[in-house]
């Protein structure tokens, strides 16, 4: 039932955006959509909420207001990509790379991952030490979104740097509007635009996605420059910023439960399992935001045509009410349904794709350095509102029989 | 008897084979799309029947 006692929760706060899960946990026990009233818009904690608000809800809900709670609760720009469509639109646009990211067609890129990993992994295995994010994971997974959109992996390194320098938050910053921030989103946005500029003059150069959108044409109508734009800036984004924080994260929370950890150890082909318990645990994609277009009641809220809604993906998949033991990570707990990478038509088209990168990662890892520490106090967490979990996670290992397998 | 055939979610992938059903969901194996309740979803991702596209063999 609906609430508006107040938990006072407000997605920009310190508290919040240091580590939100203690106010997750005063949000579920509410028992429902909690009001915020200076945002306009219904914070939804509890698994069931999320679940019955993702699925079935496109009448209800609008996609177009954006997705981050920046764009939602402050009406910060919102890049128009399928991310941002209502049906059918939606499905027309997200349906033409669609194939690519199918359990079936992901399959043709796990050689290809797995090479690079191996290529990136091999000189560090004699170091002995390294921050799993930004020397191992998040480079994998630049230099593969950019390889899915056709784009020159030489230029990856840039990216991450702009990427990374547009979601730092300052402890206080509310959105993203820091000069750094907006000077990241900048540099990057021009890259893209450059290229494009380039690929106009050179269409026989576009490669991959960005060939597939620069070429389609959906009811008469085909993307201008900023659109592609948007859509390679888009796709960069997401394909490489999550899955590297949950195999930091993976390799965090094993070396916190020493028995799971060796288990993995003695046989990498669990890395599965406890990838995607970290994906639970810890969800890099803390939230996302939607708006209501018409009214609608959720759990005996009353949500009205225009206001926001979180989707608190993070305090959900803790709900203890469809996880038993849910702040307990236990790589071999069993469960039906989860909300790992949302539901409904909006789920999300890397899911698949994150989850082989992730494992491939991990496995090669784990496979090489067998048993690892963890340098807690080279550990740390990202701080913001939109994404969570560990940005830099430091391990050491026995460089003397470090090697691939 | 007509060939069985496979559907596939545009949302999340997942096949709905027709030689296989869905058990879970009270479909016996056999079952032909048309016969699959208008109110079943996709398992994974909770879409509609309308989100599901005949694969082509």
């Amino acid at each position: 039932m609906a609430t508006q006692t107040a938990v006072d929760y407000d997605p920009f706060s310190h508290e919040a955006m240091k580590d939100a899960h203690p106010i997750y946990a005063r949000l579920r026990a509410s028992g429902g959509p909690v009001f915020m009233p200076k945002y306009n818009a219904w914070a939804l904690a509890r698994f069931a909420d999320v679940w019955t608000a993702s699925s079935g809800q496109e009448e209800n809900i609008t996609f177009t207001a954006g997705q981050t709670p920046e764009q939602v609760l402050l009406g910060g720009p919102v890049p128009h990509t399928f991310m941002t469509m209502d049906a059918p639109d939606h499905r027309k646009w997200r349906g033409l790379i669609r194939e690519e990211y199918t359990p079936d067609g992901v399959k043709v890129n796990a050689e290809r991952i797995r090479k690079l990993t191996r290529e990136i992994l091999e000189p560090l295995l004699k170091k002995g030490e390294m921050d799993v994010y930004k020397n191992l994971a998040n480079r994998v997974t630049c230099i593969n979104a950019g390889y899915m959109l056709g784009l020159p992996p030489q230029d990856a390194e840039t990216w991450r740097a702009l990427i990374d320098g547009m979601l730092e938050r300052e402890e206080g910053q509310i959105g993203g509007g820091s000069p750094k921030n907006q000077q990241s989103f900048g540099q990057l946005f021009g890259y893209f635009m450059q290229y494009i500029a380039d690929l106009r003059q050179h269409p026989e150069k576009a490669k991959g996605h960005t060939k597939t959108y620069m070429e389609a044409e959906i009811d008469g109508r085909k993307l201008t420059d900023e659109e592609l734009a948007f859509y390679m800036f888009s796709l960069l984004v997401t394909g490489s910023e999550t899955t590297p924080i949950s195999v930091a994260g993976t390799l965090y929370y094993l070396n916190q439960n020493p028995a799971q950890k060796k288990e993995v150890v003695a046989n990498p082909q669990l890395v599965r399992k406890a990838f995607l318990e970290t994906l639970r645990y810890d969800q890099p994609t803390n939230m996302l935001a939607r708006k209501a277009r018409k009214d609608f009641d959720l759990n005996g809220a009353s949500i009205k045509a225009g206001q926001g809604l979180l989707y608190l993906y993070a305090s959900a998949n803790r709900d203890e009410a469809e996880f038993p033991q849910a702040d307990t990570f236990n790589m071999h707990r069993e469960y039906k349904r989860d909300l790992t990478f949302g539901h409904g038509g909006h789920k999300c088209l890397g899911m698949h794709l994150g989850t082989l990168m992730g494992c491939i990662i991990l496995e090669e890892l784990i496979s090489a350095i067998g048993d690892y520490s963890v340098v807690e106090n080279q550990c740390s967490r990202l701080y913001g509102e939109h994404l969570s979990g560990f940005g830099k996670v430091v391990i050491r290992w026995n460089a003397a029989t470090a090697k691939l397998k | 008897m007509s060939a069985n055939r496979k559907w596939e979610c545009v949302v999340c992938g997942l096949i709905y084979d027709e030689a296989l059903g869905w058990p879970a969901d009270g479909i016996a194996p056999g079952t032909k799309w048309e016969d699959v309740p208008e109110s079943w979803t996709c398992p994974d991702c909770g879409v509609g029947k309308n989100d599901f596209v005949l694969l082509k063999s």
